[in-house]
């Protein structure tokens, strides 16, 4: 990695990034202020610089914003700035961090659905512009019968798997007639397992059952069919394993959640 | 006045009269109002992203639209190395849809990896001159074609640099760049007015040292008054000042490639079309008047 630019042009450069950035006008002395003083001349960057950033926050989690309230999501966006300032080129991926910089706030640890949804929110963006991939057709699964346990499947890249302990997901359905503050209870009995993903343009969500949601992560992490059959021995009859696993193949694929198959040599 | 001569080697041929390219109106530009404009300007980051609808719209429009790329991170005057995966996806995307030109800002948005995703002025100093014209040659050089580099609204200036090194108007800076760098012009009229205001400057005075053969593109925009400064906010019309600056910059540049670019408070198209159709009427009667 390169050593810091010392030059004057550098030094100048991060003394008005840190203007703008900590709003203190520091760098007054380098700037010309004919009429209107140079605190006032930094100040508009640096307002704007805070404004812009919560707003793009905002708009990469409306339904977290809907139910925090303005004034509650713009404390938490300035936080969030101050701890991860943007390093993308694009305000696309502003929030990144944001789900776990929530989980870590202990304003938030009476509150898990507030982490919970900004996941859920960043996962659904996710998978809108994930890359585009042509899912494989049923077709593809005529692979002679001693193939099949060494079969491995590649997922859909706009496929995000994730288990939820809070009704976040009933919060992001019901957040257009949303009114901040006003959250329903939320803890759920037992953890719920979702998949998102991409479906031709649009994006899908739905519950997953424990057994599925084992098998799919675990295909998603490079398992084997067979592996993935031995796993279902957890929740079914050893001699169902083979019917659940072609059923819950079946409609991976007809969803579009599978990206392509491949036999293990 | 008459038309100045333009080099019609740097320059390409002018695209008529385009509007930015925003999401709410991606339906009626392919649907009851298909063709309704020459060409669109497309916000390169905004399309920087692995695939989905972003994409599958871009790919549509291209089918019935000449596209160019606006970019907003290139920040080719800071002092932070360039950002080459940038300018890689860049001209991927360029390709993909078939950019007839790409463009940003003259500005820095940030240093030591940090992205204000701001348009900061840079110091009009020789140092900064010798720094920016490099990097606009090396951006030229990744991305296999001249860069038009763009003026911003400023709401600060820096104070003389010290001797040997010399200060510079924004004008002289922007016109030696230019020819240093051998990139082309995209003058935004309304950032024009908007620094003149905010600085105390003459803006005719900006216009006319521009070097006619590297204008490429013009933009039309709104600002908002914040007290004592004005704001380029992007979210109201094209003001009464500005349309006359625009007037001065088609006889000076002749037919150049004109867009209005809002970015807030976007109205219906049809809106923006009728405001369009006055940049159209005031450049078609000056050319006539011209000829």
């Amino acid at each position: 990695m390169s050593s810091p630019d010392r030059s004057p042009l550098a030094q100048l450069q991060r003394e008005l990034q840190r203007s703008i950035v900590t709003g203190d006008s520091g760098l007054a002395a380098g700037i010309v202020a004919d009429g209107i003083d140079a605190a006032t001349r930094v100040g508009v960057y640096s307002t704007a610089y805070r404004l812009r950033l919560i707003d793009a926050l905002a708009a990469n989690f409306p339904r977290l914003r809907d139910f925090l309230g303005g004034d509650a999501f713009a404390i938490l966006a300035r936080d969030y700035l101050d701890r991860y300032p943007s390093q993308n080129v694009s305000v696309r991926w502003f929030g990144h961090r944001l789900a776990e910089f929530l989980r870590h706030d202990q304003a938030f640890a009476a509150a898990p659905w507030v982490p919970e949804l900004a996941q859920w929110e960043w996962d659904i963006a996710a998978a809108f512009d994930a890359t585009d991939v042509e899912p494989i057709e049923l077709q593809a699964l005529n692979i002679a019968a001693e193939d099949w346990p060494r079969l491995r499947f590649e997922l859909h890249p706009s496929v995000r798997l994730l288990s939820l302990q809070t009704a976040a997901v009933a919060l992001f359905r019901q957040a257009a007639d949303a009114v901040a503050g006003e959250v329903p209870e939320l803890q759920l009995q037992r953890p719920q397992a979702y998949v998102i993903w991409r479906q031709g343009l649009d994006v899908r969500y739905r519950e997953q059952s424990d057994d599925e949601a084992h098998a799919l992560t675990l295909l998603s992490q490079g398992g084997t069919f067979e592996a993935m059959c031995a796993g279902l021995c957890d929740w079914v009859a050893e001699n169902e394993v083979p019917t659940r696993a072609a059923s819950l193949l079946k409609t991976w694929v007809l969803e579009g959640l599978i990206a392509s198959v491949v036999v293990e040599p | 006045m008459a038309t100045a001569p333009r080099n019609s080697a740097l320059l390409a041929a002018p695209l008529g009269f385009g509007l930015g390219l925003r999401t709410n109106h991606y339906e009626a530009l392919l649907g009851e109002q298909l063709g309704c404009v020459s060409w669109l300007e497309v916000l390169t980051e905004n399309y920087l992203v692995p695939g989905g609808r972003p994409l599958a719209w871009l790919d549509r429009l291209r089918e019935h639209y000449p596209l160019v790329l606006h970019g907003v991170s290139l920040s080719i005057g800071s002092t932070d190395p360039l950002n080459r995966d940038y300018l890689r996806e860049v001209r991927q995307l360029a390709a993909r849809c078939d950019a007839r030109w790409v463009s940003d800002h003259l500005c820095w948005t940030g240093v030591d990896g940090i992205n204000l995703h701001d348009l900061l002025p840079v110091p009009y100093s020789e140092e900064s001159l010798r720094h920016t014209a490099l990097r606009i040659e090396q951006c030229q050089e990744l991305l296999g074609r001249r860069l038009l580099i763009e003026n911003v609204s400023s709401y600060l200036t820096f104070r003389d640099v010290p001797t040997p090194d010399r200060h510079m108007t924004e004008w002289q800076f922007v016109s030696e760049l230019a020819a240093r760098a051998d990139c082309l012009l995209l003058v935004d009229i309304n950032n024009i007015y908007v620094s003149a205001m905010n600085h105390g400057f003459d803006p005719y005075t900006y216009l006319n040292a521009l070097p006619v053969d590297r204008v490429q593109q013009l933009h039309l925009a709104g600002h908002t008054r914040h007290g004592d400064l004005l704001i380029d906010t992007h979210d109201m019309p094209v003001c009464e000042p500005v349309w006359q600056l625009y007037a001065a910059a088609v006889r000076r540049f002749g037919a150049v490639s004109t867009m209005i670019e809002r970015d807030d408070n976007i109205p219906a198209l049809e809106v923006l079309l009728e405001e369009l159709q006055r940049a159209r009427a005031i450049s078609h009667s000056l050319q006539a008047h011209a000829a």
